[in-house]
């Protein structure tokens, strides 16, 4: 099929070229469009749960549907069923003309593999390979948008489809090109996808679809964890699409994105209650659910009005001109700004604002998590200045972060929730109480023999809260203790705060939602000063070029991360003439050229080899790109750290003129010397990597060490696969970097403090880190992997590349640099030698 | 295919049957529908090269390793250029989960970012880690029980810890010639021995209060 030069022209390559681009009509386009996907009775079954029970339906050609229903009427196993990634377990399933599944079939295989042990059923494997190539032509897009992103540059992630589909890298450059533009990202093109906004990156996670051309694109809730200007923006993405003439089947929970499709399909308990035009469905008429707040008003007062403490004048939290910036950001990032608010003892106050207004940093600042950048934080009158004053208030501020149910750890719910109480040091049956009572009061007691991981998501919450509840805190702070609960779960948690507010403990609560349990709602970003530079950072920064908006993003979790190590930190690269001539080498060689400088470096043991040697790495630097100088200001630390190891030798070189003494070691005048070569030596080593680093991509590094170790297959190594392992490592080091920070924030208020305490709670510290990462991998891992199906992905044999570098005249100038200054160190020693005979 | 179909149906109908009596107790409500079907794999994809998830997964968990690799924490106060960091516990944990290769992959992976900013470390790392997670997973592999874990664990221990010596009487005059090998010896019995022990001891300790619920949490994530 010729690749034509648009997703426009497209509609001339399929079968039925007379069918009608868009549908608007409700009963389909007319019977010519040709049959994408047809679906007879077929049923899913999770274990002994019913996902799907005898569904039907057939989608052609060009048409906009939503997928619409309540969570767990199987609308998502719908869309994993229609775009290839999992078979059924009856009925018929055909995809792009192709029969993929069919119910008899699967019982044959079954019997099948009973008969020969151990070797595949021949029907399956005919099967897999129909639904292989019908997955080229549907693509899928996910949820959770940083979970489908498998490189650090934008323009390679969009690339990453076309590769796997085997296509020439000039066809390729075309199709990023077009598909950046249907998403209207293009001058995000060399940006960090990790850097963007959630509905930017949503934007490349279907720019990445629609570069694979497919006929059939089903996007699964993609605006579920966006806000109002991301969906926006994602919808009018879709639309380009469907322009585009690709058919969309769009799941979403919202009535007026289903209003938008031209027929509506509503799941019920995996069952088709109403498949017709979208004007005629009831959902679409339903009223319509708002996340926003209620009030636009400062302050609210609710209707359950407990009058606070006003015999205690002392305030629970007192916040003074506070402002926060995270350590290792840029100068003008601050994620919070002259907030100065009061909260006074036995409050229940909610706290509500756009995202990115600060509110989780500010939780963070009220637990005592960390002091503020200026101003202060008062907490029962203890400012939060030093680090023994915050633990001193440690166990009277409880925190409940985002999705507290990600730092489950324990065998059972029980030894989970006891966590907090035994860190205070109490006696066992004191802790058993305060257990029992959290447990009561959030109505979970029946669960305490239970493993977390099987437990229900909104189950898990609980456990999750009751974990801080038990350490019976006279404050607890909560980061939307309700998002993604459904209404019952959600009942119960604010049932459990309107008990413990009864009982005179002050409550914070950030929420989208409701604000009625509250007797305050405080709104963060209106009333408080916002800094001019930061403020723009903060609100436009979906619509700025400069693609530098780390700072002001907030993760998944609500906090900025702003602090995980990033080698790669080029956001905005230039074109290739005003590249900095290191960068335009073929990673081959500058692999090649920094171990060799590397090796070399170990040879330096005179002072006029260390001279050499730092003339070579200033060359190196002054040749890399301007970002190098960034990343080595940022690197002081490890800089330090690196020196002050060098600097150790001094201690172990007796010989020479002893200069001073401590204690009965002697320091010489040799080991000083040593000293300074050694722990420089170091410092070159470092800086030369992270000049490899400055100058290419990871993913461009991971593929030269992959073709240069290619050889290597022949023994049975996967380089291929290993080398994608690698990449996709470092795009999600720093995902996994900000959940561990998050992480050890929650932990540690928990009492898990792995810098302190004895052996055994160390250990139990570590632990409670360990597991829930080990969870959280887990979790990113399965979406993940879907999302490399759904790309078609299937290992190295037949992908291509798009940047595949060739050997050129000035790698072969810079190796013979980096030959000719090694001989020179080398002969250095000698040269001496022989000028001074 | 038309023929051989009618000869395995009536199997077919005491195969579903026989899983209708069980689905029937189980959904009540449901009768006739869950008894045509026959539960069993939703894969789509054959078998070959490394599958999606084992790709996902492997590299999830080097990122969680590459991600705490940079917490480096001084275990003795004696010693503070010895520097203790968590993510060999990923490399057990990977190994015991998946196996021998999976712990080499892990350590590798783990390590070779590093070796472009701190060669030897890295080098060190990867024998240290290699040599505690490897032989456990080889172990675990033979005996899929608790008992197996822990000697599994205590071998890599025992293994890394040599490893941990031998590698620094190599390395460590290679980087600073002014440190003879005979230094290095003089430094085990006060340093090294006492530092990898407690490293081991953590990570051992740890991995064992982790095994259970880490295979609950993978056995749920495989259903």
């Amino acid at each position: 099929m010729p690749d034509s030069p648009t997703i426009e022209s497209r509609l001339a390559e399929g079968p039925a070229s007379q069918g009608p681009a868009t549908s608007s009509s409700a009963e389909g386009p007319a019977s010519e469009s040709p049959v994408l996907a047809r679906l007879d009775d077929v049923s899913f079954l999770y274990g002994r749960t019913t996902a799907l029970d005898g569904v039907s339906l057939t989608i052609r050609a060009g048409e906009y549907i939503a997928i619409v229903g309540r969570n767990g009427s199987g609308k998502s196993t719908l869309g994993r069923v229609l775009s290839g990634l999992v078979a059924p377990d009856d009925g018929r399933v055909e995809l792009m003309g192709r029969e993929v599944y069919s119910g008899v079939s699967g019982a044959v295989s079954a019997e099948k593999h009973d008969s020969l042990a151990g070797s595949p059923p021949a029907q399956t494997d005919a099967n897999a390979a129909e639904y292989r190539a019908a997955r080229r032509d549907i693509g899928l897009v996910l949820q959770n948008p940083a979970d489908q992103i498998v490189t650090t540059v934008v323009e390679d992630d969009v690339a990453f489809g076309p590769e796997n589909l085997g296509l020439e890298p000039d066809v390729i450059t075309g199709r990023v090109r077009e598909a950046l533009e249907a998403v209207d990202m293009t001058r995000f093109a060399q940006a960090d996808p990790d850097r963007l906004s959630g509905g930017q990156q949503q934007r490349v996670a279907i720019a990445g679809a629609l570069a694979m051309h497919p006929r059939l694109l089903i996007l699964d809730e993609p605006t579920a964890m966006l806000d109002a200007t991301g969906r926006d923006d994602v919808m009018r993405a879709i639309d380009a699409a469907h322009r585009g003439g690709t058919a969309i089947v769009h799941i979403t929970h919202m009535p007026e994105q289903a209003a938008r499709a031209s027929r509506v399909i509503e799941l019920r308990d995996g069952r088709i209650v109403y498949d017709g035009p979208s004007a005629a469905s009831p959902f679409c008429a339903a009223p319509r659910h708002h996340d926003s707040p209620a009030a636009s008003a400062d302050t609210q007062v609710g209707t359950h009005n407990t009058a606070p403490d006003t015999s205690s004048t002392a305030d629970a939290f007192r916040v003074e001109n506070a402002s926060y910036r995270y350590r290792d950001a840029a100068t003008d990032s601050w994620a919070l700004r002259h907030v100065s608010l009061t909260v006074r003892r036995g409050e229940f106050v909610a706290l509500t604002g756009r995202n990115g207004m600060g509110k989780s940093t500010l939780a963070t600042l009220l637990c005592g998590v960390d002091a503020p950048t200026e101003g202060t934080v008062r907490v029962f009158g203890t400012p939060t200045a030093t680090a023994r004053q915050r633990r001193s208030l440690r166990g009277r501020v409880g925190y409940v972060m985002q999705h507290p149910e990600r730092q489950l750890f324990a065998e059972h719910v029980e030894d989970d929730i006891a966590f907090g109480p035994s860190s205070l040091g109490l006696p066992t049956s004191e802790v058993r109480r305060r257990v029992q009572a959290a447990m009561d009061l959030l109505g979970i007691a029946h669960l305490a023999n239970r493993v977390p991981w099987e437990l229900s998501g909104g189950q898990q919450r609980l456990v999750a809260i009751a974990g801080v509840v038990a350490m019976e805190p006279e404050a607890i702070v909560l980061d939307e203790p309700t998002a993604g609960l459904d209404l019952e779960a959600a009942a119960r948690v604010l049932d459990a705060l309107r008990a413990l507010h009864a009982e005179g403990r002050t409550i914070v609560m950030i929420t989208h939602g409701d604000t009625s349990a509250a007797s305050r709602t405080i709104r963060l970003g209106e009333c408080t000063e916002t800094d001019t530079r930061a403020g723009d950072a903060r609100t436009t920064d979906a619509r700025t070029t400069n693609a530098r908006t780390t700072n002001a993003r907030t993760t998944d979790d609500g906090i900025a991360d702003a602090t995980t190590p990033s080698s790669a930190d080029a956001p905005h690269r230039t074109p290739a003439q005003n590249r900095a001539p290191l960068a335009r080498l073929d990673p081959r060689a500058l692999i090649i050229g920094t171990l060799v400088g590397m090796v070399g470096m170990f040879f330096v043991a005179t002072p006029l080899q260390l001279l050499w040697a730092f003339l070579g790495v200033c060359a190196v630097v002054a040749l890399s790109p301007r970002s190098l100088r960034g990343t080595l200001r940022n690197c002081h630390g490890m800089l330090a750290s690196v020196l002050v190891l060098g600097l150790l030798n001094v201690f172990f070189v007796r010989s020479g003129t002893p200069l001073a003494h401590i204690g009965s070691l002697p320091i010489t005048d040799e080991g000083m010397r040593n000293a300074v070569i050694y722990s420089l030596r170091f410092v070159f080593v470092l800086v030369l990597g992270l000049a490899m680093t400055a100058c290419t991509t990871p993913t461009k590094l991971t593929d030269a060490g992959a073709a240069m170790l290619s050889p290597l297959s022949r023994l049975g190594v996967h380089v291929d696969e290993i080398s994608l392992v690698m990449s996709l490592a470092l795009r999600f080091m720093p995902v996994m970097g900000a959940e561990l920070r998050t992480l050890s924030i929650a932990q540690a208020t928990r009492g898990g403090d792995v810098a302190s305490g004895s052996p055994a709670k160390r250990c139990r510290a570590v632990m409670a880190l360990i597991v829930p990462m080990c969870a959280a991998a887990l979790r990113h891992a399965e979406m993940l992997g879907t999302a490399l199906d759904a790309r078609c992905y299937e290992g190295g044999a037949h992908r291509t590349h798009w940047h595949r570098s060739r050997w050129g005249i000035h790698d072969a100038i810079a190796l013979l640099a980096v030959a000719g200054w090694m001989t020179a160190l080398l002969l250095l020693p000698r040269l001496v030698t022989i000028l001074a005979a | 295919m038309g023929v051989s179909q009618h000869t395995q149906n009536p199997t077919d109908q005491s195969n579903s049957a026989n899983s209708a009596s069980t689905a029937k107790t189980a959904n009540p409500g449901k009768t006739t529908d869950t008894a045509r079907v026959t539960p069993h794999s939703h894969s789509t994809t054959g078998s070959g090269t490394w599958s999606t998830r084992r790709i996902a997964v492997y590299a999830l968990f080097v990122a969680v390793a590459l991600a705490l690799s940079f917490i480096s924490v001084p275990l003795m106060p004696a010693a503070p250029f010895l520097q203790y960091d968590p993510s060999g516990i990923i490399a057990l944990i990977a190994g015991f989960a998946f196996g021998p290769s999976a712990a080499a992959i892990v350590t590798v992976l783990t390590w070779l970012p590093h070796l472009f900013t701190n060669p030897f470390g890295a080098i060190m790392a990867i024998l240290v880690t290699g040599g505690a997670s490897i032989p456990a997973a080889i172990v675990y592999k033979r005996h899929r029980a608790f008992t197996g874990a822990v000697i599994g664990l205590l071998l890599g221990d025992v293994i890394a810890i040599a490893l941990a010596i031998v590698g620094n009487l190599i390395i460590t005059p290679l980087y600073s010639p002014g440190i003879t090998v005979a230094d290095v010896i003089g430094m085990i019995v006060p340093f090294l021995l006492p530092f990898n022990l407690l490293k081991m001891a953590i990570n051992t300790i740890v991995t064992i209060a982790a095994y259970k619920p880490c295979s609950l949490l993978l056995k749920r994530t495989d259903a």
